[in-house]
């Protein structure tokens, strides 16, 4: 690191006795500390959301009966559970609370990259029009019986390639000599949204059926009810495998976060690299949104959540998105299927009013202490 | 390391930023940059620390051209001090820091105890060890500036590259920091405003008019009151630095009636 000669005798004797004294592991050690009580803390709420998600509902059933079922179908004890109590844990509540975790996870950490991608604090997890794009074909299912041969997963089906197509238009109207510019993704992600949301709203509006209506917003508002082991898989694999890309990419993101031109002067390709995060986190929405609809607020509000809590480098963020979303989203859950029912509420709903005054207490606070994303 | 610009051009449409640039700055030594507005150098920094690529022209380290070397080579030879706006998402000065390492890790690798101390070191040299858990924007400017120049140190860099450190800087700071350039002992090219802090920290200074090099040399052959009027469209006037002995430059309007 350069030549020390120039430097006075005494600086250089200051230096090197300040550094006998801190160690540089001792002097990382206090904000290390502190992260690692956040992630145990956080898993610790997830943990216990996903107990009281599986216990809590229609039927409250207790966490010995619960434990009973999943050691059952784990095959780790042989006494059979209640052919009630089995069905309802194991094939509506289980699946339910996990697809909760992955889908919220999922979208948290989506929202934290593409923050950082587009250096906006308001950017989420829909920011190239996936949830128009994915309405657009949600609605030609459901009002034009479209991919009416696909049966139970046409609205899935659809509504991703929908997701997909908005996503490759808005990328491509993006490009400008050969770069991405925030901006103009920003912009053409918002005009290719008007426009969805337009058809989606003509494909409405020409139907007769009063239904269709209510069905689109219920789907639009995001559900986690069409949970089933089999999408649950699906989006379980697709989260996982582009939660690790966006971890491994995490110092990438910092560099991003930094700047175009500090990323280039880090060795960064800031064009491949920006195309590439849009395109894993592009699938990884399109998937979560094929499987949940588009629930909002979790995507941009946890990452916020979670730089406020470890602050803003993406190796720990990523993570601590992740485990935070997934709690969130469980806990939502409970609400959306208990405070009205036997009625359901669309969990959008709840996540954007609990979500609200959250972000808005955490604004507050950000700015208080200075520290956080916010 | 030696920095050599060779016939570097770099147009965007019909506008031509960069004309045939050539420079050269010697193992070791401070080279200042100037030049009006829209000259061309922060476009030229650009092309040394790679947000751009020339489009004709080579840049040379020792005997290795910079733009045939993978991305993550370069930046472990070059670091730079980009002019960026801080990030909307506040970094502590230890994150900040730490980003310099980025070259030298791999994808998956964890962070290991030579990038600690590296960053550590870094951090010390620009004395911010006390402030390192601080975020950027609970620092002074001329502190965020000598945080971003210890990530530029953490990259290791043999040859840096800074645009307009002092900018926005008071007095003390802008002199501060040009010292602590001066004693890192670095092939540095430093892009700056002021003409006569680069007259008394640069050992060379070259000039940037419309995009080519109108003067480039020791202080006192580059900064004399004729380039100066042509370049800059200002009549100057060279004294000698009472204390430091530096050449420097007093300015006035160039039109003849103006002057006392």
């Amino acid at each position: 690191m350069g030549v020390r000669a120039a430097e006075p005798a005494e600086a250089a004797e200051r230096r090197r006795s300040d550094a006998a004294e801190i160690s540089p592991a001792d002097d990382l050690a206090p904000g290390r500390a502190r992260t690692v009580l956040v992630f145990v803390a956080a898993v610790l709420v997830l943990a216990a959301a996903v107990v009281a998600g599986t216990c809590i509902g229609s039927v409250a059933i207790g966490p010995g009966a619960i434990a009973n079922v999943v050691e059952y179908h784990l095959r780790l004890t042989s006494a059979r559970p209640g052919t009630g109590t089995d069905a309802i844990v194991w094939l509506v509540r289980v699946p339910r609370v996990l697809l909760g975790v992955v889908v919220g996870a999922g979208l948290a950490m989506c929202g934290a990259s593409l923050q950082a991608v587009v250096r906006n604090p308001i950017a989420d997890p829909y920011l190239l029009g996936i949830s128009s794009g994915a309405s657009v074909g949600a609605t030609l299912v459901i009002t034009l019986g479209v991919l009416s041969s696909l049966g139970v997963y046409a609205l899935s089906a659809a509504a991703f390639v929908g997701a997909l197509s908005a996503a490759a238009i808005v990328l491509v109207l993006s490009r400008s000599q050969g770069s991405l510019s925030p901006m103009r993704i920003i912009l053409a992600g918002t005009a290719i949204g008007y426009a969805c949301s337009a058809i989606s709203s003509l494909l409405i509006f020409k139907d007769p059926r009063a239904e269709a209506a209510q069905t689109l917003l219920f789907w639009l508002l995001g559900s986690l009810a069409g949970a089933t082991w089999g999408n649950l898989w699906l989006a379980t694999v697709v989260v996982v495998a582009g939660g690790v890309v966006l971890w491994a990419m995490g110092r990438h993101l910092n560099a991003l976060q930094a700047g175009e031109d500090t990323a280039a002067a880090l060795g960064v390709d800031v064009n491949k690299l920006r195309r590439r995060l849009l395109v894993v986190t592009t699938l990884m929405a399109a998937a979560m949104v094929a499987v949940s609809g588009a629930i909002g607020f979790v995507g941009l509000l946890l990452p916020h959540a979670a730089r406020f809590l470890a602050g803003s480098d993406h190796r720990r963020l990523i993570p601590l998105s992740a485990v935070l979303g997934g709690a969130f989203l469980v806990l939502v859950d409970i609400g959306a299927r208990t405070l009205a029912s036997p009625e359901e509420i669309p969990i959008g709903v709840i996540t954007a009013l609990l979500g609200t005054p959250f972000f808005l207490w955490a604004l507050r606070h950000a700015g208080r202490r200075g520290r956080g994303g916010v | 390391m030696r920095l050599t610009v060779d016939g570097v051009g770099y147009r965007i449409g019909e506008h031509q930023l960069l004309e045939d640039v050539c420079l050269d700055v010697p193992a070791g030594s401070v080279v200042g940059l100037v030049g009006p507005n829209g000259s061309g150098k922060s476009t030229l920094l650009r092309l040394l620390y790679r947000a751009l690529r020339p489009q004709v022209g080579a840049v040379w380290l020792d005997g290795g051209q910079l733009w045939k070397l993978p991305a993550r080579q370069a930046a472990q030879q070059v670091g730079a001090v980009p002019q960026e706006q801080p990030t909307e998402f506040e970094m502590t000065v230890l994150d900040t820091v730490r980003l310099g390492r980025l070259p030298h890790q791999r994808l998956l690798s964890g962070e290991r105890a030579d990038d600690r101390r590296i960053v550590t070191e870094a951090i010390e040299r620009v004395g911010l060890t006390e402030r390192q858990g601080r975020t950027l924007s609970q620092l002074s400017g001329g502190e965020r500036q000598r945080a971003v120049i210890a990530r530029a140190l953490a990259q290791q860099p043999s040859v840096l590259l800074l645009d307009e450190p002092t900018n926005h800087l008071d007095v003390r700071y802008q002199h501060e920091l040009l010292t602590l350039l001066g004693r890192l002992g670095l092939t540095t090219l430093v892009a700056l405003h002021d003409l006569n802090l680069a007259a008394q920290y640069c050992q060379q200074v070259v000039v940037l008019g419309a995009g080519r090099v109108v003067a480039a040399g020791p202080v006192g052959t580059v900064l004399v009151p004729d380039t100066i009027s042509h370049v800059f469209g200002v009549g100057a006037v060279v004294v000698r630095h009472p204390v430091t002995g530096a050449p420097q430059l007093l300015f006035h309007p160039c039109n003849e009636e103006l002057r006392p």
